[in-house]
């Protein structure tokens, strides 16, 4: 196939890398976060690490909804879906996040109407399906799904669906990476952009990276060589001494981003004061809730819900591996108390979690070898 | 769709997505046909499903759509060829 070949072209991502060989300084070190979990799946899933010179590092970043959710939610999420008059519907992922008390697939066990749902738009479907019940959606994702709940909502509330809500934990991409920069712990040279939230955001949101801290940004896609292109375009900025924010994901992400779905969201949505990210800590307005407009089909007031902050397990360490202070096998719980079949954290439970890549795609045995030399 | 086509806007289908909440899991399809404000779409493995189509309007039969969570969020088929080529230059 014509775009297989070029997109994962062997040939073309040799002389990319050894592109990327030249513009490295070999006194330097030079460390690069993919804030995306998507990334990091294409770089351990085709093994672009390796080809990267040894003083380039790729940090991981805390672009995964589902790894950085705070336990807390989880057990709201549970109270709610425990109530006999509702259907609780979710994404799949969200089944195996374990609260306090167990994850929802448990709850499920024990008797609890939970469905997965593949979009917002199939839980509208089910409250539609059933006047008689309550139907709960719980909400999750950065900027790229949270333009399908804001739809969902609007076709609710024109449908007069008044048996629907929405248990809202959408977050946003910029106050997690600004946290990130102004954290003392962490030095980072440059950023690889999320590719599919820029689509809706556009790539104007990361202008302040270099305006105020100083650093890159290539927003990328997710193909090895769009990656490899947007280290190289990163490397030649730090080569340059350019500092700026492009667009390798041109074909896809417009400067401006999707208008019509962030006209869409800023009706349903409002910023929440505070909200808590795993391994984070809270972060000012780095969420949504359901704005004045939607109030009625916002599942937190229309049931109690316990709010309580539940702390992470002592042994996980997901925060520091969020942060890319660790990496996934330095954790001391990883691979061993901590499995995809029996996740202690988060990172280890979603597809798209640093840990599962690492586990799955078989990072742990040669890296962890590598550490012990 | 091609599976061409999808490798150039990612590699997701419908039946296989990865993490749906995860901002990276795009899927491309492209349009068979429009009914109001949904669309039937196809991706490269053959499989169907409705869309919602509002943040891409106007659409036509035949454009390549980014999908996730059951919504398009962008439109791929412009220029597929000659963007191809330029990223892999």
């Amino acid at each position: 196939m014509k775009y297989v070949n070029e997109f994962r072209n062997a040939k073309i991502a040799q002389a990319v890398a050894a592109e990327i060989a030249s513009l490295a300084d070999p006194n330097r070190h030079y460390k690069i976060m993919e804030v995306c979990g998507g990334h990091t799946h294409t770089i351990y899933r085709h093994g672009i690490k390796d080809l990267l010179p040894e003083q380039v590092e790729l940090v991981h970043g805390p672009g995964c909804p589902v790894c950085v959710l705070p336990m807390g939610r989880v057990d709201d999420g549970i109270a709610v879906a425990e109530r006999p008059d509702v259907i609780f519907t979710c994404f799949g992922d969200m089944m195996r996040v374990p609260g306090s008390r167990g994850n929802l697939l448990e709850i499920k066990a024990q008797g609890a109407d939970i469905r997965m749902v593949y979009s917002p738009l199939d839980a509208l479907r089910i409250a539609r399906e059933n006047p008689e019940r309550e139907v709960v959606f719980f909400a999750i994702g950065f900027e790229t799904t949270a333009p399908s709940t804001a739809l969902t909502l609007q076709r609710a509330k024109r449908e007069k669906i008044n048996n629907f809500s929405v248990f809202c934990n959408h977050v946003t991409i910029v106050p997690p990476v600004r946290a990130l920069l102004d954290s003392p712990d962490l030095r980072l040279d440059a950023f690889i952009g999320p590719g599919h939230v820029s689509t809706v955001i556009g790539c104007r949101p990361y202008e302040f990276m270099p305006k105020d801290y100083g650093k890159p940004v290539v927003v990328a896609g997710f193909e090895p060589l769009d990656l490899l292109q947007s280290i190289m375009m990163l490397m030649q900025q730090l080569s340059d001494g350019r500092c700026e924010v492009e667009n390798q994901y041109r074909r896809i992400v417009p400067w401006e981003g999707n208008l019509q779905a962030l006209k869409s969201m800023a009706e349903v949505f409002e910023l929440r004061p505070f909200f808590e990210w795993r391994g984070l800590g809270f972060i000012a307005q780095s969420a949504l809730k359901l704005s004045a407009g939607f109030a009625d089909f916002d599942a937190e007031l229309r049931y109690s819900v316990p709010g309580v902050r539940v702390a992470d397990p002592k042994a996980c360490q997901c925060g520091e591996v969020l942060k890319g202070v660790l990496k996934p096998w330095e954790c001391r719980v990883f691979g061993t108390a901590c499995t995809p079949e029996h996740p202690l954290g988060t990172l280890m439970v979603s597809s798209e979690g640093a840990c599962a890549a690492y586990f799955n795609f078989g990072r742990k045995t040669r890296e962890v070898v590598g550490a012990a030399e | 769709m091609t599976g061409s086509e999808s490798i150039f806007a990612g590699a997701c289908t419908l039946e296989h997505d990865g993490c749906v909440v995860c901002s990276d899991s795009g899927i491309p399809v492209r349009v068979v046909s429009l009914e109001g404000d949904d669309a039937v779409c196809v991706d490269a493995a053959g499989m169907r499903a409705t869309i919602a189509v509002e943040y891409v309007a106007p659409i036509a039969v035949g454009d390549v759509l980014l999908t996730h969570g059951g919504i398009a969020i962008g439109k791929v088929a412009e220029a597929v060829e000659e963007k191809a080529h330029e990223v892999c230059q």
